[in-house]
């Protein structure tokens, strides 16, 4: 694998392991909070730049540096395949944890109105939001189901009354 | 009159918005589509926009709105000076720690963050004519220094809280009546009432 290669297969390892700890930006070319970056690896920010867009491949000491700091491994890092597996599914603090019945009866009131969104990332967006609100609101059960009724169907109802405004 | 006296009298006149679930709740998702751009931004996890009109009656605006129903169902937004204008000034940074009522700060602090697992949490406040906006911000980071390293970015922080308060601006338009929903470097202006006269009496 040529030397170019290696350092773009490193940024996408380095953009999935940032972007699962809640340090990317969607709108960033690199995908990633580059400022962030920077900060962990205690370069400048142009350096930091180059390693998140795979332009070049950071030094032995700057990587143990990342895998300290998001305690994944330093030779996934360098030289994992393309399964990102090797990233931490355990302690994550993306990891929700839903009643299967709750997390049954949000998918089934989103289907319904999945033909109103806008676009499928914003349809996804707006099911894990809903999913984590669910699974973190501190109160009764009843009470969790009106408000999931709440936001679902309101969603549904403002986008299909700006259909309809588009609509002639 | 001391300034406990005021603060006391001020927390008792505070009052949640009455459609306050239809605020968190109903337009979440155009609430969260707006907000959602400033999630990843250094590192910040969470976006919420806090508005008390002069009547001091809050509206909240939130990317995760179980973060502050939390509070509301539990009566515990009352202990927390997040939500108190009185005893935050303008132009300021203050964290979500240092705001707890002794009694009540554990409980606020496991509803309000351990549960979220964010390890920060900060207002940044803009009073503009009896207006107060609260942008509220929390992260997950694990880095060392995390008060400094936001600290200085204060300037950054509050651009962030405009830009989410001018999309959601138009949404609380419908929940500040009679008042007009502050346009950032404008006056405060009521609506007018206007009287419809009908004269019948015409010939």
């Amino acid at each position: 694998m040529d030397k170019k290669r290696f350092a773009q297969m490193f940024a996408r390892r380095l953009a999935a392991l940032m972007q699962q700890e809640g340090h990317g930006v969607g709108r960033s070319k690199a995908g990633v909070d580059i400022q962030m970056l920077a900060k962990i690896t205690e370069c400048s920010y142009q350096m930091a730049r180059k390693y998140a867009m795979g332009e070049v491949l950071p030094e032995l000491h700057i990587i143990l540096k990342i895998a300290e700091y998001y305690k994944a491994s330093p030779s996934w890092l360098l030289f994992g395949e393309d399964d990102f597996s090797a990233l931490r599914p355990k302690n994550s603090k993306d990891l929700v944890e839903i009643d299967q019945k709750l997390l049954r009866y949000i998918l089934e009131k989103c289907l319904l109105i999945l033909p109103l969104a806008t676009s499928k990332e914003e349809a996804l967006d707006f099911i894990v939001e809903t999913i984590y609100d669910a699974s973190h609101l501190n109160t009764d059960a009843k009470t969790i189901y009106k408000i999931i009724d709440m936001i679902v169907s309101s969603a549904g109802l403002i986008a299909k009354n700006k259909m309809d405004k588009v609509v002639p | 009159m001391n300034k406990l006296v005021v603060i006391q009298e001020a927390t008792v006149a505070l009052k949640l918005h009455p459609k306050i679930m239809d605020i968190l709740f109903y337009h979440k998702r155009d609430v969260s589509s707006g907000l959602r751009d400033l999630k990843g931004i250094h590192g910040i996890d969470h976006v919420a926009i806090i508005m008390i009109n002069p009547e001091l009656e809050i509206s909240i605006f939130s990317l995760f709105p179980s973060v502050e129903y939390n509070l509301i169902a539990n009566e515990l937004w009352k202990f927390d000076r997040c939500f108190n204008p009185m005893t935050l000034e303008d132009k300021t940074l203050n964290w979500w720690e240092d705001s707890y009522h002794l009694s009540y700060q554990h409980e606020l602090r496991h509803l309000k963050e351990d549960i979220h697992q964010f390890t920060l949490g900060m207002n940044l406040v803009r009073k503009i004519d009896g207006f107060t906006l609260i942008y509220s911000f929390a992260t997950r980071n694990k880095m060392d220094d995390l008060k400094s390293y936001y600290s200085n970015l204060k300037d950054e922080l509050f651009q962030m809280g405009d830009y989410g308060y001018k999309l959601i601006r138009g949404m609380s338009e419908r929940y500040c009546y009679p008042y007009v929903a502050p346009s950032l470097g404008e006056e405060i202006r009521r609506r007018p009432h206007l009287k419809l006269v009908i004269n019948n009496d015409l010939r």
